[in-house]
This record gives structure tokens, sequence and C-alpha cells, in this order.
């Protein structure tokens, strides 16, 4: 026996004397073999976490890395680069100061000699961009850059190269401030900061009018300068956006990481495209909006140090797909809320009443994904702040409830929808079997009125809730009745899962009445003999929805798979119906990857049955949902995951997935070059 | 799509698009080489590491580039990603065959936190570019890249003494592979798998133990 053998044997031995008696036997005579085993089992019973975790690779030593890639030199010199100084001259200009740095370049306060004597605002473009390229995108729009003459425009007067050959821009002065720094110094109050926002609007509305859009509005392009007493906010940069564009890629995020970084949080989702074929004055729209959510709630849509912590492909799906909390939940949440009240003038409990509502609405309906839902001109932007600093009623509907509509419309064609069911289906995806169900009750009165209950309470899923419950309570309706509500009173506490309320005793309490519904429901459906009919199936699956959305996975997923039984598994709709239960629980579960792998994997097998019944197109739509989520809520387990589905066109779709997007660029690029 | 080897790779790095493109070209070839390696061709596995190793540290820098200074990357997720773009999952393999590539990973990954680590005992000592100030508390226990080089010193040894228990160290280490993987990629018990991990690491810290106390 040798070492590794006696060792592996010894640790078997729990009891020390007989293990001490096992080593005197097998060792014999070998006195140091003994006690290097005894030494090596010593460690090994004071196990810990020793080797267990894997190593981590870190980002201070990057170096050692990268420095193989040139891009990295290419950095290093860029740092190195002569830097023009204060005294020296470009063209007619005089540099006398810096007064910014940024990604892009730097700024100087500068001096103009001739035709006229001036100070102006000088920024030298930073090596590494195709200068005659800048200049040539400049003189383009030159023109209609002349042609704007706007109070709240910081002018644009000239451009050139220096003699390193650096592209510069010359543009009128501006002594300001960042708005939204300039808003929080001065403690504007919310009124005070949505005034100053409307002639920002104006600004570049006026813009748009000369055909021009500036393409990177951030707090640091609208300075806010004091003239007379009077804040006068001056949006700069006009143009400059524009001629120094580069197509947006890894690249260009890495070389300019400040500046690339800076603007992405107030970049449009078209612009956040890697082939960003057309931006126009809606996407400028949309940064209007960032900047409104940021003057409101002191902070960007997308959490900044996310963004700037995501991975590349990450980065453009979050600006590309995801939806953004509106701003008063944000507000609600926020960590520094009483710094943020303050800074506006009001308590931490009136400023979410304040935001709630109204500027929700106008803030969502400028940020939207889509551009044709946005303002279509920043006029209408200002005009809604406008008539919501008058107390009309603003133009900005509540973009959810219109817009999921539409959505689920399109999504079910063809099939007639009462009221109160779309309400409940809405905001839970439920099947088709329980849809068809519930298309049976349309006309019942209860469940009317939860609906009217429920359309007028929005946004407050206590009352809602509280007041469906207590139509259960009068335990007169039908079966059908009662799971539709069921659904509605879910769909309000599930509304505000994120929200404090979560700890309090009625939530519980909620949450337990929900489950007990459900059990009766259940136990009422079963037909004489006691055994499961549709009915009590349909009701089952909902119940595991339920459980895996309140947090109970392990119920839920025992549930998911007794609702797998081989009798019930011919039905096509039913397939499909257990399929999206598991994708929605696998969406609860996208914390817990492995939970959402299991549920993916679980769906996948529904559909695996529903092809072999033949149902190709749709159990095709299906998957590609599956895989969605499982690409969704997790990139690396999704690795196994491919591995264990090996099929093309799954890898395909996946491909097609922002979080796999750079594979599917790559190919892109090989057909354009 | 045209067949580019690593000597043209290694002619144009840096542009961030490229090794995308590489990533793409490779995945046929490792596909390939991986089909070698299970039709028994025991060249083709030479072939496979400077493909990983590649790929590895070009998903090391392009990861580590975006974050920001202080964060980490876990090698086995960059492992797993490496296979995932590196391999054509379409291809059914063996988990021999993913077994060899997650063998040429580990390895490769190896050499990566070793010659990290050197990097960083150089930039200690002050040596090349600017000091870097690491917050100690960053590095616990075994990720410390102090460690890994010990790891690794300690490894070789255990390697001249015993060449499989060292091999099982380095994928489950540094290739992140489960116990029950590494047996099937040594063709091995999932029990002897397990009893000569137990054995590896008593060792592997002894013999670390022995050396900071000389």
């Amino acid at each position: 026996m040798n070492e590794l053998d006696i060792f592996s044997a010894a640790l078997e031995i729990p009891d020390p004397d007989a293990r001490a008696a096992f080593l005197s036997a097998v060792c014999k005579q070998d006195s140091q073999l003994k006690s290097r085993i005894e030494e090596l089992l010593d460690i090994a019973t004071n196990d810990d976490d020793f080797m267990e975790r894997a190593p981590k690779i870190y980002s201070e030593i990057a170096e050692g890395i990268t420095q193989d890639f040139s891009l990295h030199d290419q950095l290093a010199a860029t740092e190195d680069a002569v830097q023009e100084r204060p005294g020296e001259t470009i063209g007619p200009y005089k540099l006398l100061q810096q007064i910014g740095e940024g990604g892009m370049g730097v700024v100087f306060m500068a001096e103009q000699t001739t035709p006229v004597k001036r100070r102006v605002a000088l920024k030298i473009v930073k090596p590494g961009m195709d200068s005659k390229a800048v200049l040539a995108r400049f003189e383009a729009e030159r023109q209609a850059l002349t042609l704007m003459d706007h109070p709240n425009i910081a002018r644009a007067l000239d451009a050139g190269t220096t003699e390193t050959g650096r592209p510069y821009f010359v543009m009128e002065l501006v002594k300001g401030t960042p708005i939204t720094k300039y808003c929080d110094e001065h403690k504007l109050s919310l009124r005070q900061r949505l005034e100053l926002f409307v002639p920002v609007c104006h600004a570049v509305q006026h813009a748009h009018q000369k055909g021009i859009v500036h393409r990177d509005l951030k707090p640091s392009n609208i300075l806010v300068a004091e003239y007379d007493e009077q804040a006068v906010p001056k949006v700069i940069d006009f143009g400059v956006a524009k001629a120094l564009h580069q197509p947006l890629t890894e690249k260009t995020l890495f070389t300019q990481m400040g500046q690339v970084i800076g603007t992405l949080e107030y970049m449009s989702p078209e612009q956040a495209q890697v082939n960003e074929l057309d931006v126009d004055t809606r996407s400028d729209i949309y940064s209007l909006g960032v900047l409104l959510y940021e003057l409101l709630t002191g902070s960007t849509p997308h959490d900044k140090e996310r963004l700037r912590l995501a991975a590349w492909e990450e980065l453009l799906r979050i600006i590309r797909h995801e939806d953004p909390p509106i701003p008063s939940k944000r507000i609600s949440t926020s960590g520094t809320l009483p710094t943020i009240a303050d800074s506006r003038r009001t308590t931490p409990g009136k400023i979410g009443t304040l935001i709630r509502g109204d500027l929700d609405w106008i803030v969502m309906k400028s940020l939207d994904k889509d551009r044709n839902r946005r303002y279509a001109t920043c006029s209408g932007l200002a005009e809604d702040i406008h008539r919501y600093l008058s107390d009309e009623p603003v133009l900005a509907r509540s973009p959810s409830q219109a817009y999921r509509f539409r959505k689920f419309i399109q999504r079910n064609r063809g099939l007639s929808i009462g009221t109160a069911a779309v309400a409940a289906s809405l905001l839970l995806g439920i099947g088709t079997t329980t849809w068809q169900m519930l298309r049976a009750i349309e006309g019942e009165r209860s469940a009317q009125e939860a609906a009217t209950i429920a359309n007028r309470n929005a946004g407050n899923w206590q009352r809602s809730s509280q007041r469906i419950s207590e139509i259960l309570e009068r335990n007169q309706n039908s079966q059908r009745e009662t799971a539709l509500l069921l659904m509605l009173v879910e769909s309000y506490v599930a509304q505000q899962s994120g929200s404090p309320n979560k700890e309090t005793s009625e939530y519980d309490e909620l949450l337990n009445s929900i489950q007990a519904y459900y059990d009766t429901l259940i136990a009422n459906s079963l037909d004489e003999r006691g055994y499961p009919t549709a009915h009590s199936h349909v009701y089952r699956r909902q119940r595991a929805i339920s459980l895996a959305r309140f947090g109970d996975h392990e119920t839920a997923f025992a549930e998911v798979i007794a609702l797998a039984q081989p009798e019930t598994l011919t039905s096509e709709e039913w397939l499909f119906d257990l399929a999206r239960a598991c994708a929605l629980c696998a969406q609860e579960a996208k914390d817990k990857p492995e939970l959402a792998h299991g549920y993916a994997l679980q769906g996948i097998n529904f559909i695996n049955k529903l092809v072999e019944i033949d149902r190709q197109e749709r159990a095709a739509e299906e998957r590609k949902q599956e895989l969605g989520i499982v690409a969704n809520t997790m990139t690396t387990a999704a690795a196994g995951f491919l591995v264990a589905v090996r099929s093309e066109p799954d890898f395909e779709f996946l491909r097609s997935r922002p979080e796999f997007g750079d594979v599917a660029d790559s190919d892109s690029d090989q057909e354009k070059n | 799509m045209p067949e580019v080897g690593i000597s043209h790779w290694r002619a144009q790095p840096g542009l961030a698009k490229e090794p995308t493109l590489q990533a793409c070209q490779f995945m046929g070839d490792a596909t390939r080489i991986l089909s070698q390696i299970e039709q028994g061709d025991a060249a083709a596995a030479e072939r496979l590491l400077p493909l990983v190793y590649e790929e590895l540290r070009r998903l090391a820098a392009t990861r580590l580039r975006r974050e920001k200074s202080g964060q980490t990357l876990d090698a086995t997720a960059l492992v797993h990603e490496a296979y995932l773009r590196l391999v054509d999952v379409n291809k059914a393999q063996s988990f021999y065959g993913r077994g060899h590539f997650f063998a040429a990973a580990a390895e490769a990954m190896r050499r990566i936190l070793v010659e990290q680590a050197r990097h960083k005992a150089t930039l200690k000592k002050g040596g090349s570019h600017r000091q870097v100030d690491a917050d100690p508390d960053l590095f616990c226990d075994s990720e410390k890249p102090d460690s890994i080089f010990e790891i690794d010193e300690a490894l070789a040894k255990l390697s001249a003494q015993n060449a499989a228990v060292a091999k099982l160290v380095e994928l489950k280490f540094f290739g992140g592979l489960t116990l029950e993987e590494c047996a099937a990629a040594l063709e091995i018990s999932v029990r002897t798998a397990h009893r000569n991990w137990a054995y590896a690491k008593a060792w592997l810290k002894r013999e670390i133990g022995k050396e900071s106390a000389d």
C-alpha cells in the first residue's frame, strides 16, 4: 500500500484509536511514513475551505493578461500623448485655462483675437480619431449649425485641426454647472426643476427644426448659468457628437471608457445597436426623458453602477430591453430618500406622492423603448410638463395598462375577451385552458365588479386586494369566478412584491388565504369519486405559479412535476399551458439559476411532448420563450443548458439573444467585410 | 468561413471585434480537434491547448477591462464560457471529448493564474508600471494570487510523485469541474476521485505550510 491508499483507508476509520492501530499495523517499521500520513490526516480532518472555491482573476493586475493586446498599448499611448497647455495658440485661439476634461477630449477657455476679440470654449479631441472624417462630418452640418439661434443653445462657432492633427471644436463659452448638479446645489423644488427643464426641451426642439439631432444629451452637456440672477440652461456640444460619431463597438466603449460609459445612461435603445442604423430626433427625446428622470429621482433609469459593471452584451441588453422602474417607485426604494427629498425641498413622505401619476407617465412616455410611442416632438414633452404644472390632465397615459393590453391582444389574436379576464391575464400570463374557462364567465357580476375595483384602485394593491377578498368572502361565487378573483388579488400582490409592505402581517395573511382558496378550489373540483378533473388540474397549475411567485419553489416545482402525469399529457393545450407555467415559474426563480434551469428543462420536456404530437409551429414559438428565459436568467448556466439541448435551431436562437449577441454580430461583420 | 490559424490571430490582436470573429472560427477548430482526439489522434490534444489558452486570456482581458478596479472574475465561469464559445455544441461530443476540452482549459487557466500571480509579485516589488493599491480584504485564503503561486509550485511537486492525482487537482481547482465530472474525464470512479481529492488537498496544504515555515 502506498501513501495515498493508506491515507484514504485511514480517513474512512472514524474512531481515533482504531485508526491509530490501523496505521501502526500498516506502516510497520516505517515511522516516517506513519508520521507523514498522520500529518496529512490531521490536515484533512481539520478541513476548511482550502481550494474548494474557484480561483479568481483580479482586475488590478489585468495588465498581466492584457499586455499582449495592442489595445492596451494604444491606451497607454493616449495617456502619454502630448497635451496642449494654457498659453499655446491654436489657429486664432489662445488657450487660457483648462475648464473641463472628458473621455473625448479636453476643454479650454480660449481667447479669440480675430476677426473679433472674444472668449470661447475650445474642445480638443483626444488622439485616436480620424480627424478628416470628424471634420468632414462637422462641415456637413456647419451650415445648419450656424442657423441655430436660441438663447438656450451655446452656438457652435468653428472647427479645425491642431498642429498635431487633432480635431478641435470652438463654441460659445458657457460658464455654468451641469443641470443636475445645479438643481441639487440650489435645492430646487420639483416645480423649479421642471420649469428649468422646459426651456431645455424648447432648445432641443429648435435644433430639431433646423435638422440637427444632438445625439449626446446628458447633464454635462446642459449647463446652467446665471444671468441677472436668473438661471438659464444652455445646451452645449451641438454638432460635436455627430461629428465625433463612431459606430458603437466594444472598442469604442473601451478606448473612450469614461466618455461612452457616461453617455450610455442617456443613450436611447436604438442608439445602443451595434449597427446603429437610424438615430433621429426621438433619440434626443429619450435622453431628455432620462434627464427628467434623474432630475426628479436623483438617479438615472438604469443604475449607473450596474451599467458600469455589466459586460458588454449585458449592457446593450439592459438599454434595449429592460424596462426601468417608474420614477415614483425608484424614489420609494432609494436608499438616500431623505437626501433626495431634502434637495427638492420636500419630505420623504411627500416626494413619492408628488411624482406618482402624471410625472411617472410623462417620464415613462419619453423613455418608451419603442420610439413611436414616445412624444413625437420635444414641444410635446414640454407641453405635457406645462399641463402638469398648470394642473391640466396630461396627454401621456399609463404606459402599462394600455400598452400591456395591446401587447396581449397581439399575442392572442382571434380571442374575444372580457374585461375582467383580461385584467387578470395581462398580469399573470394565464394559460389557454384557464383562459377558455374564464371566457365563459365574462358576464358574471362579481368578476366584473372585481375588475372595476381593480381598475379604479390601480396601484394600490392593498385596497384592491382587500375589496376583492371581500367579494371572495361572500362565498356565493362560482368556482371559475373564484379562480379569476384569486388571480386578480394575486396580481396586485405580485405587482407590489418589491414594496416594504411585504413584511406586514396583512401581506402574509393574504398569501395564506390565497393558498387556502386554491386548496378549496382544487378540492371542490374533483369528481364524485375524488379523482382529478380537467378543472382541478387547471387550478393546480395556477396554484403552482402562485407558489413560485411567492417564493415556495419547492412545492411549486413538485406540483409542476406532479401535473406531468401521462394521462394529462395528451392535450396539446394542456401541454402548452404547462410549458408556460414552467416559463413563468422560471421567471420567478430568476435569482436562483439552478431552479430556473430546472423549470426550464421541465418546460422543454413538455414542449418536446408537444412536438411529438405534431404541433411544431407553436412549439417552436414556445420553446423560444423558454430559451429566452434561460438566456436571460443565467448566462453561465446556459452553457450547460446548451450542451444539454444540442440542437441547431435552439443555438441559433440563443445566438440571436443579446447575451450571446457578439457571436451573432461577428457573423454580420463577416458579411460586411 | 475562411480558415484562420493561430499565427494569424497572434499577428493581429487588439481590435476588440476580432477575437469574437476568431472565436467563431476557433469554434470550428476546437470542435474538429476534439473529434480528432476522440478518434485517437493523440497529437491533436497539443493543438487544443494554445487555442483554449488564447481564448481564456481574451475573455478574461475583455471582461476585466470593463470592470472597475477591484473586480474579480471567477475562473470556473470563464472556463465554461470558453467552452461555449469554442466548441460547437451542436456536434455531439461524448463526455470523453468534453473531458479533453476541460483538461486543456484547466491547464490553460492554471498557466494564466500563475502568470498573473507572477505579475502581481513584480508589481508588489514596485518593478514595472505603477504601484497598485489593492484592497487586502479582497484576497482571502486560497484566492490570493500569492497562494495560487504556491499551489502551483506544490502541485508540480505532487505531479512528480503522483501525476494522476495532480491532474485531478488541475481539473477540479483550475478547470472548475465537479468531482463527478473529473472522474468521468480521468476515467476513474467517483469514489476514487473523492479519495484522491481529499489526499491532494491535505498534501498540498502540508507542502505549502512547509514552504512558508522554511
